[in-house]
């Protein structure tokens, strides 16, 4: 298991490789000018040659990818922001935390809230309490997180003034955030339980727990619903790789200093390091928690943890 | 009230149904059986016949919907169950009625021990420590033939016939006064069926456990079986001693059945099976259900139910044309 493990964290070297070309090509096809937008619309054509001379970027494709790549793998540093003069990693760490709270708190709703309305509807194939449940998922899949946002605001901070409408602070900053944001995960939580269920609780084996005597309650929790996890925590890792990245509209609305918002802005203003480290850091974050994902598989499947173990040993049988 | 009580285990009139988009299907019809302490029944049919519907009935583990029981009465040991109430069948599942399912690949929790999956049913309904359930597992594991070592594998490591001992060892573990066996050979080869037969007729024995052994294999009937209950679209057509079915099978679906099967002393080049389909059971034909494929069938046999009538010392047979079937068979 801890060789797969190993295995798996050697993958993530090629997979961030990947990713900073990618991001580096794109932001290089990009149109815009970095120097342009750091001179402003006063400069002249002569400061602004010499200001592209300066930042390198009237260098070749190859020359600039090759010292992008030289400075982020192998002198592990991310670079300065054009805009501010700092170091990229110092104003990504220092945002992540408003990013994280958020993305943390939504993640536990979602797992808490749309695991148990999941079951619930499950449980209750056709009745009242599914359509109740499928309901509030349905509407939770369709209501855009923006749209929610806006309207929380003028409903609690516009008309009722019991929450503040923007910035960060203390808990009650952050509870229309979070709200908006998780009701999409919630409800995707919810149905793929319920999905996940259903097809588990008609397996022979609930029927067999069943005839041993077992509370309905012990055969939902010890029988169907370990065995219904799988498809649920990869709805869990997709979600929180989501919700790295794609709190950015929520950021907006709320004028919340996260990484979103720290990269929207960095995009407007062409200021390249910022962007591509945004991206790295995000891209890293995710593959470390797909890797958690697929080892809390093994963890719940027995199944797939031989299967882990058995490409060590057929790659063991092949050297 | 004492009427009732006579015998170990009775269904009387049970009928359940199953909907399904609409339709009705009529899985178990007017069924009723008894059972003594001790005896073993076969349930004979083929596929879809009701046979498992009526072994689930008595756990009341059918899936609700789609299945209803419509109408009848199951009595164990004195005790009506289709009324009883929730908390009493959990302490009956499992304790005093077991069932030993039909597909072992299936029926084993992938993701649990193996043993853990005995140990469960024991620290369920027996007042002892955690250790001692996992000891209690153990002995049952070695008692179905698998080693005590491999009480923490799971079911994958496990080959066909070794989880149909485990499916086993889970029934057995409690000792239970009543088992219901649905198939429990089917999933096996021929030679893994015959140990898990004599275990079976062994801890029956030891245990002097009252038996419903569900089979479309007569063989298995004739090995383990005192009673046998012939059961085509959800009916019982013929009752009767393991003697009286094999000697003198009178329903015209039961001398089909024996006559389909191949004889060691005659050179047969085609085997001769029972023409036709078991007939649909979201639409039964009127009368008897088996009139569309007997060779003996008039208009009496379409219309109306036909009961069963006694042909001799407690051989029940479902036919109307008793008296000609019999002269030809």
């Amino acid at each position: 298991m801890s060789r797969f493990i190993i295995k798996r964290l050697l993958w993530t070297i090629p997979v961030m490789l990947g990713i900073a070309i990618l991001i580096f090509s794109i932001m290089y096809v990009c149109p815009g000018d970095p120097a342009a937008s750091l001179l402003g619309n006063g400069a002249t054509q002569v400061e602004l040659q010499a200001k592209r001379e300066e930042m390198g970027l009237n260098d070749p494709y190859l020359i600039r990818l090759g010292r992008y790549l030289k400075q982020v793998f192998i002198d592990f540093d991310l670079g300065d922001s054009y805009m501010y003069g700092t170091p990229v990693i110092d104003g990504l760490l220092a945002r992540m935390k408003y990013t994280l709270i958020i993305a943390f708190t939504c993640m536990g709703l979602q797992i808490l809230v749309g695991t148990p309305l999941g079951i619930i509807a499950a449980t209750h194939r056709n009745g009242l309490a599914d359509r109740f449940c499928m309901f509030i998922a349905l509407l939770g899949v369709s209501i855009p997180a923006f749209w929610l946002a806006l309207m929380m605001v003028v409903a609690f901070a516009v008309n009722l003034n019991w929450l503040p409408a923007y910035g960060v602070g203390g808990i009650e900053f952050y509870i229309m955030p979070c709200l908006a944001n998780c009701f999409a995960g919630i409800a995707t939580q919810a149905r793929q339980t319920r999905s996940s269920m259903l097809e588990v609780i008609r397996s022979d084996y609930v029927v067999t727990a069943q005839a041993k005597g077992l509370s309905k309650n012990e055969v939902l929790l010890k029988h169907a619903l370990p065995n219904a996890l799988i498809p649920i925590i990869t709805i869990v890792g997709n979600g929180m790789g989501m919700m790295l990245g794609g709190t950015v509209v929520i950021e907006n609305v709320f004028s919340i200093p996260g990484v979103g918002n720290y990269m929207m802005s960095a995009i407007g203003s062409r200021d390249y390091p910022i962007v591509m480290g945004g991206v790295l850091i995000l891209g890293l974050l995710f593959s470390l928690i797909m890797l958690l994902v697929d080892i809390v598989y093994a963890f719940i499947d027995p199944r797939i943890k031989a299967q882990y173990e058995g490409q060590q040993r057929r790659k063991k049988h092949a050297a | 009230m004492s009427k009732e009580n006579k015998a170990f285990l009775s269904i009387k009139n049970l009928t359940i149904e199953y909907t399904s988009d609409g339709d009705v299907i009529h899985a178990v019809n007017d069924v009723s059986l008894e059972l003594e302490k001790g005896k073993t029944l076969g349930l004979v049919g083929e596929t879809g016949a009701g046979k498992t519907t009526i072994a689930k009935s008595i756990l009341k583990i059918l899936p609700e919907p789609p299945a209803r029981i419509t109408s009848g009465e199951i009595w164990f040991d004195g005790k009506e169950l289709l009324n009883a109430h929730h908390d009493e069948m959990r302490h009956i599942r499992g304790k005093r009625i077991a069932m030993i399912f039909q597909d072992p690949m299936t029926a084993l929790n992938p993701i649990m021990r193996v043993g853990k999956q005995i140990a469960e049913v024991i620290e369920l309904h027996e007042n002892v420590s955690r250790a001692k359930a996992e000891e209690n597992a153990k002995k049952m594991l070695e008692m179905v033939g698998i080693p005590a070592a491999r009480y923490r594998e799971y079911p994958h490591q496990f080959s066909g016939g070794m989880k149909q001992r485990v499916v086993i060892a889970i029934a057995l573990a409690c000792s239970p006064d009543l088992l219901l066996a649905d198939e429990p050979t089917t999933a096996l080869d021929v030679t893994i069926q015959a140990q898990v037969l004599d275990m079976i007729n062994d801890l029956k024995a030891k245990y002097n456990t009252s038996m419903i052994m569900i089979t479309h294999d007569l063989g298995v009937v004739a090995e383990v079986c005192d009673n046998v209950a012939v059961v085509y679209a959800g009916e019982i057509v013929e009752y009767g001693t393991r003697e009286q079915i094999f000697h003198s099978p009178s329903f015209p679906y039961t001398k089909g059945l024996f006559g389909s099967l191949p004889g060691l002393k005659s050179d047969v080049k085609r085997l001769s099976p029972i023409e036709g389909l078991p007939p649909d059971p979201s639409n039964l034909p009127k009368g008897c259900a088996f009139n569309p494929r007997c060779p003996h069938a008039t208009d009496a046999c379409r219309q109306g139910r036909i009961g069963l009538i006694d042909i001799g010392a407690g051989h029940l047979c479902r036919c109307c044309q008793i008296d000609s079937t019999q002269k030809e068979g």
